[in-house]
């Protein structure tokens, strides 16, 4: 009796461990690299208090089967407000990941799809922008499942080094700004000087001074000297196309290569990218493109970049084998971001959304450009 | 997958702690032949700023401390290490170190990470304001370079009321970087009954690609008596940002800064049993970027009052409010006034 006892026990105990192995399903994942941060309980609780702040707390890093030590910290703007917020980590010993030694960590928020990024990029790259390096992971803290998000470079001196681009100087365009005097503007509340690391505005208010005051006449001889009058309106009419809301008074980089070279465009975070809840027409507002559009030159400059986007970046050939390729690396993964599967969000979905609209904006753009 | 357990993490301030004490004992051991004082603060409090809160938040909690000190090595020589943490690093810093050396009466030698002594404000400790941050001008200056903390050797002389047939305070401190900046400062001051009229110069080098040389002027009085304090400082400083900018755009380079401060300070006795004395403070200042362009420049109303629960223990609160007008603007704006209320204990 003691004996089946016996086995009966070790029967159960046997079947219990088997059952209580822990069955990771991102461990069979193979189309999503995953990145495991481990922050110590109170280095944790210690960042959660801290959200808004910067401050960094140490964590290591395991990350295509290596494992690096280093800090991380909150990131963004607004996008620190939400349950599943943005790191910045970076990594110690001068280690690298995908030759990085620092990156954003980024939820993207507003995008249920997750391409937007990987196809702004690539649609930018074919107008022929200075992007920056970004890909999908699944990002876990503490063996907790954080969700997809996405590794993206950030923008400063490395960046211009490993491109071997010379800058001299380069602003950030945040939340709101504006591009006019004829209000009061405080350029420290809406730009972020990067480099050089000073609080010296001079620059881009000589280029604000002079969109508000030189005679549109002059405009390519005077203007053009601060800043690249054709790839802005090149920036703009593909901002414009994409719906992209977030990208005309905020999100972008002004750099100059020589301290008498004109401000070119970095674009930057692509999340609310083809928005198809708004509707940007064929001009997307600000106060460089009103400017600009008192010049009739300018104006027909725009709508013939725009056309020349439509007609050949931003179309179906080009967009969908980027949203098709995401979308083969993720969808494995997709249901296992818990945020995404709180709002009930279908990728199959939210990606012939996504589709749609490129295909309805372009011919909206196509039927109307001439009216302009 | 837990391959690596974070027990280690979890020890980490446990370990780091233990290496503090060690290195602490250690230090006792090795000075055991000289006195050691320790000085320092603590502090916390909150902010609110006027600012775009989607650059920066609007609203920050925040505390920090110092923790100083200072070695007697024997009745010539000293030394000073300044260990600080806040709130924003989440990390102690070595924030200074310095050796003082006394073989004479009126010359002493301080080498080390030690403050540029330019300007009264600037050389008084954090804990010693009676404001809870420095003004605007102060703060400004420093960022451009005519301030701070840099590797120095410097001459100096303190005023001494016991020796009053020399009643003069010197600096003169070489110094330099890691940002390529390197320079040296002059500092004299006159003390008659209770005022000191102070002069400064510094001329300052940065060196890169292109290499500036700038120099900056300042004149202090201040007044200090029974509680009463207030200052006035003028300040005249190369903007070395701006030059660089304007040399490189092939303008006139020489830009220079103008500001002037106005502080004052009255420490009064309550005769309560809670709060013992209480401080009323104003510091009022304007500082144009260009002098030359002087309609652009940012004024500052700092009032605040200090609560005294004990003398080294205060309670405060300041409104720092800053009016700018930026580079073509024709208004002021408010933004980067804030108000801040913080408890400091000194020990």
């Amino acid at each position: 009796m003691k004996k089946i006892f016996f086995i009966l026990f070790c029967g159960i105990l046997f079947q219990s461990c088997h059952l209580n192995e822990a069955v990771n399903p991102l461990d069979n994942i193979n189309s999503l690299p995953v990145m495991q941060a481990y922050v110590s309980d109170d280095s944790y609780t210690f960042l959660l208090s801290n959200k808004m702040n910067d401050v960094s707390v140490p964590a290591k890093i395991i990350y295509a089967d290596k494992y690096y030590l280093s800090t991380i910290k909150a990131q963004g703007a607004g996008s620190r407000l939400f349950a599943k917020w943005n790191y910045f980590v970076t990594l110690s010993n001068n280690d690298r990941i995908d030759n990085l030694s620092y990156f954003n960590i980024s939820g993207q928020t507003y995008d249920a799809t997750f391409t937007r990024t990987p196809l702004t990029i690539h649609l930018l790259n074919l107008l022929g922008f200075n992007t920056f390096y970004s890909t999908p992971l699944f990002f876990k803290i503490n063996e907790s499942e954080n969700g997809l998000y996405q590794l993206n470079e950030k923008i400063d001196e490395n960046y211009f080094a490993a491109r071997a681009l010379p800058v001299y100087e380069l602003v950030k365009v945040a939340f709101g700004a504006r591009f006019t005097f004829t209000q009061t503007n405080t350029l420290s509340d809406n730009f972020e000087k990067k480099i050089p690391d000073d609080k010296n505005f001079n620059n881009l208010a000589d280029f604000i001074n002079a969109l508000d005051t030189t005679k549109p006449e002059n405009f390519f001889t005077d203007l053009a000297k601060f800043i690249d009058i054709k790839e802005y309106l090149r920036f703009h009419a593909f901002n414009t196309i994409i719906n992209n809301t977030d990208g005309l008074t905020n999100n972008f980089y002004f750099y100059k290569s020589t301290a008498s070279s004109p401000y070119k465009i970095i674009p930057w975070d692509f999340d609310k990218t083809f928005d198809y809840n708004a509707n940007l027409k064929l001009v997307g507002d600000n106060d460089i493109i009103r400017a600009l559009f008192k010049n009739d030159s300018c104006k027909a400059l725009y709508k013939s970049e725009m056309k020349n986007i439509a007609e050949n970046v931003f179309n179906e050939e080009n967009a969908y084998p980027v949203i098709d390729g995401i979308y083969a690396q993720i969808k494995d993964v997709y249901e296992l971001d818990p945020w995404l599967k709180e709002n009930g969000l279908n990728l199959e979905n939210e990606i012939a959304k996504l589709k749609q609209f490129i295909k309805d904006r372009r011919s909206y753009i196509l039927q109307n450009i001439d009216n302009l | 997958m837990n391959r690596y357990p974070n027990f280690i993490l979890k020890k980490a301030p446990f370990l780091n702690f233990l290496a503090l004490f060690a290195l602490f004992t250690a230090s006792s051991l090795l000075f055991a032949q000289e006195q050691i004082d320790f000085t320092g603060f603590g502090a916390a409090g909150f902010r609110v700023y006027d600012r775009n809160q989607l650059r920066k938040y609007n609203q920050v909690s925040y505390y920090e401390g110092k923790f100083q000190a200072d070695i007697t090595i024997n009745k010539h020589i000293e030394a000073q290490i300044d260990m600080r943490g806040n709130s924003d690093d989440n990390q102690v810093k070595l924030h200074e170190f310095s050796a003082k050396f006394e073989y004479m009466k009126l010359m002493r030698f301080k080498v080390g990470n030690i403050k540029k002594p330019f300007g009264s404000e600037e050389l008084l400790e954090r804990e010693d304001l009676a404001s809870v941050d420095r003004s605007h001008i102060q703060q400004t200056i420093s960022d451009l370079g005519y301030g701070g903390r840099g590797v120095s050797v410097m001459a100096y002389y303190n005023y001494n009321k016991k020796r009053s047939e020399f009643p003069f305070s010197y600096a003169v401190s070489f110094f330099k970087d890691n940002s390529l900046n390197s320079g040296i400062v002059t500092r004299g001051v006159y003390h008659f009954d209770d005022y000191a009229l102070a002069l400064n110069y510094m001329y300052l080098h940065k060196g890169n690609e292109t290499p500036l040389n700038a120099s900056g002027f300042c004149t202090n009085l201040d007044f200090e008596h029974e509680g009463l304090k207030y200052g006035i400082a003028l300040f005249y400083v190369r903007d070395p940002n701006e030059s660089l900018r304007r040399q490189a755009m092939l303008q006139n380079d020489h830009v220079y800064s103008t500001g002037m401060n106005i502080s004052s300070s009255f420490n009064f006795n309550t005769g309560g049993d809670v709060i013992k004395s209480i401080e009323p403070l104003l510091v009022l200042g304007v500082f144009a970027p260009d002098s030359k362009a002087t309609k652009y420049n940012t004024i500052e109303a700092l009032p605040g009052i200090n609560f005294y629960f004990q003398k080294k223990v205060r309670f405060r609160i300041n409104g720092d409010l800053l009016l700018t007008k930026n580079l073509y603007n024709s208004s002021y704006t408010t933004v980067g006034s804030q108000i801040v209320t913080e408890l400091q204990v000194c020990f």
